[in-house]
């Protein structure tokens, strides 16, 4: 996207620095570190949007992030699968 | 007859002044009548047969002609060109201008241009021996004396040298105090600093490498017969106008008009399109850390080598009448495989001609091979930039768009054979296996692979015995640095890509230690030694270790 608008790497960086700077007014820090770590998810998935480039960045950071949760989904029920096998 | 080797050819009013150099070294002049053609394109064709009357009558046209030529974008339709020749150069680009402040017509195949047309036709090509007819792999070069001139703390260092021996004298003078006898004695004036005045070099070719990255005389005289510029004008040209050059002549060899201006610019184009082709290369996300054992394979001309093999060029894409049609891994664009586009078989003859230098193996033929190197480099960025006469916005996304396929195609064959794909830019691709170490013969098994699937040549760039993958000074992400990586080779070569530039994203606190870590980095062979050794050392080295929880 170099010719005419941001590479799609510096557009979520853009998009993420903006919603980082304006965490504050989040009162549960519970909350405002779970959006700190959906914003660190989407650096995985830049190349994958290199070639499917997003509409708008926030689809593909949400994208990330779900795919994050997911992993961390699957991960708990191979341990889970595995401790009712050994049970 | 002795052979002679054209050193330039200078326009004197109706006369052109051939400067020759023997084998032997000795310089002769010689008289040459040359014509010279200016071709013009009537601003109104049906008044191109009476403005070729009106020409024959003007003194000092020797002959005025109609010849029909491709006109652009397609090169499918024909236009009539009056073709005008004349022994004074000078004359003919006077003539030029005034036809077209009159309206009259337009000087149209103004690159190469008279001068260049004019010397080749008549055999004047500069940087060929006198019987030369083809650019051959293999040529020598005369013994030319090379006045080499630097300027060093306010005086003037200069070295007198001759190609083929190992002999040189060297002195030094003040600022104004011009070395008027090595002057005198050489052949060629390389001017580092613009501080020779041209009227003490005469006739010798003063080399002012101001705007070539080519700085190299054997890789000049490569650029010289490539683009028959003479090594004055090649060295102060850039290499897109090198580029174009070639280019040029080629379409003047065809009969395709080359336009004054670039033809078919950006269409208007909805956003989704504009979002999914107009895109560089792919390039990965690595993680941060030290890699052991790693491989790094480097596609060989990757995007020379798509705009040849695909027939990429301006007049091939999208072209609105094709028969037969061609979309390379389902590019958005089509390309048309009537004719070889002009771009295309340049490029494929200097991809061609780069792979038998390198064949040949000694020191020159590595200076002509990185001169072809940087034609070859531009050449992709030429497509798309705005000003270049064979450039099109469409050629380049189409590269671009194959290049991510080929390296996509790359990544997941390699790790179906197993590799772990650590990182890859462009046209590169670092792998491992399981950090133990890649025998060579499996290697070749998998390059022979990956360009069987990619239909592109592959090679192994380097063996790291380790790769340090640095972070980015991002705030809150663990992010590992694209562009920037440091590694020792098995042969125990320090690799070290992008650490000088953007200091203060990289590992070093204190950009003047940098040399210092460099060398320390390169005494290791082992990280766990290395690790220990960087942490005792940090203060010393200036590194700002952060420990993390």
């Amino acid at each position: 996207m170099g010719r005419t608008s941001p590479p799609i790497r510096v557009a979520l960086d853009q998009e993420a620095e903006r919603i980082r700077k304006s965490l504050e007014v989040i009162q549960d820090p519970s909350i405002r570190a779970a959006l700190m770590d959906i914003l660190r998810s989407y650096d995985d998935i830049i190349p994958l949007l290199m070639l499917i480039p997003p509409q708008l960045p926030i689809d593909s950071i949400l994208l990330a992030a779900l795919a994050k949760l997911w992993a961390r989904v699957l991960e708990l029920e191979r341990k889970v699968a595995s401790k009712n096998n050994t049970a | 007859m002795k052979e002679k080797w054209l050193l330039r050819t200078i326009p004197h009013e109706d006369v052109a002044i051939a400067i020759w150099v023997d084998e032997e070294g000795r310089v002769s002049f010689e008289k040459r009548d040359v014509l010279y053609p200016l071709y013009l394109l009537s601003f109104k064709e049906e008044k191109t047969a009476a403005l070729r009357e009106d020409l024959e009558n003007v003194e000092g046209i020797h002959e005025v002609s109609i010849e029909e030529w491709l006109s652009p974008p397609w090169y499918e339709g024909k236009v009539k060109l009056l073709k005008v020749t004349s022994k004074n150069l000078l004359f003919l680009q006077r003539l030029g201008k005034e036809l077209e402040n009159k309206g009259l017509a337009q000087p149209v195949n103004t690159q190469p241009g008279s001068l260049l047309l004019g010397l080749r036709e008549h055999g004047l090509k500069a940087c060929y021996w006198s019987s030369e007819k083809n650019n051959e792999i293999t040529y020598h070069v005369p013994p030319l004396r090379v006045l080499q001139v630097v300027m060093r703390d306010r005086k003037l260092v200069f070295t007198l040298y001759a190609l083929g021996s190992g002999e040189a004298v060297s002195g030094e003078a003040d600022r104004y105090d011009y070395p008027v006898d090595y002057i005198d004695d050489s052949h060629v004036i390389i001017d580092y600093n613009n501080v020779i005045p041209t009227r003490l070099a005469g006739w010798r070719p003063v080399i002012r490498v101001n705007r070539n990255p080519v700085d190299n005389i054997y890789g000049l005289i490569e650029l010289c017969r490539l683009s028959c510029m003479d090594l004055e004008r090649v060295s102060r040209s850039s290499i897109g106008e090198i580029l174009t050059t070639i280019e040029a002549f080629r379409a003047v060899e065809k009969k395709m008009l080359v336009p004054k201006a670039r033809m078919g610019g950006d269409t208007w184009r909805d956003m989704d399109s504009l979002l999914f082709t107009d895109k560089g290369g792919l390039i990965g996300s690595p993680r941060p850390g030290l890699y052991l054992n790693v491989a790094q394979l480097d596609f060989s001309s990757l995007y020379p080598s798509i705009i040849a093999t695909h027939n990429i060029s301006p007049e091939t894409l999208n072209k609105p009448e094709c028969t037969n049609i061609h979309r390379p891994f389902g590019s958005p664009h089509v390309i048309c495989l009537d004719k070889p586009g002009l771009v295309a078989t340049v490029l494929r003859e200097l991809v061609n001609r780069r792979e038998s230098i390198k064949k040949l193996g000694d020191k020159t033929s590595s200076y002509r091979e990185k001169a072809i190197k940087w034609i070859l480099v531009a050449s992709f960025g030429y497509l798309g930039y705005r000003n270049s006469r064979f450039g099109n916005i469409y050629a380049y996304e189409t590269v671009t768009w194959v290049a991510r396929e080929v390296l996509k195609r790359a990544i997941t064959a390699a790790e179906e054979s197993g590799y772990r794909v650590i990182h890859f830019i462009v046209d590169s691709l670092f792998i491992s296996k399981n950090s133990e170490k890649i025998e060579k013969e499996e290697l070749s098994r998998l390059i022979e692979k990956l360009s069987i699937i990619t239909g592109f040549k592959i090679k192994i760039e380097n063996m790291y015995k380790w790769l340090i993958i640095p972070r980015t000074n991002h705030v809150y992400m663990e992010r590992g640095a694209t562009n920037r990586y440091y590694g020792l080779t098995l042969d125990g070569k320090l690799i070290v890509k992008g650490s000088i530039c953007g200091w203060s994203e990289a590992l070093l606190s204190d950009p003047d230690k940098e040399e210092e870590l460099i060398s320390f980095l390169s005494s290791h062979n082992h990280p766990r030694k290395l690790c220990k050794d960087i942490l005792s050392n940090a203060t010393r080295l200036g590194l700002d270790i952060r420990y993390e929880e």
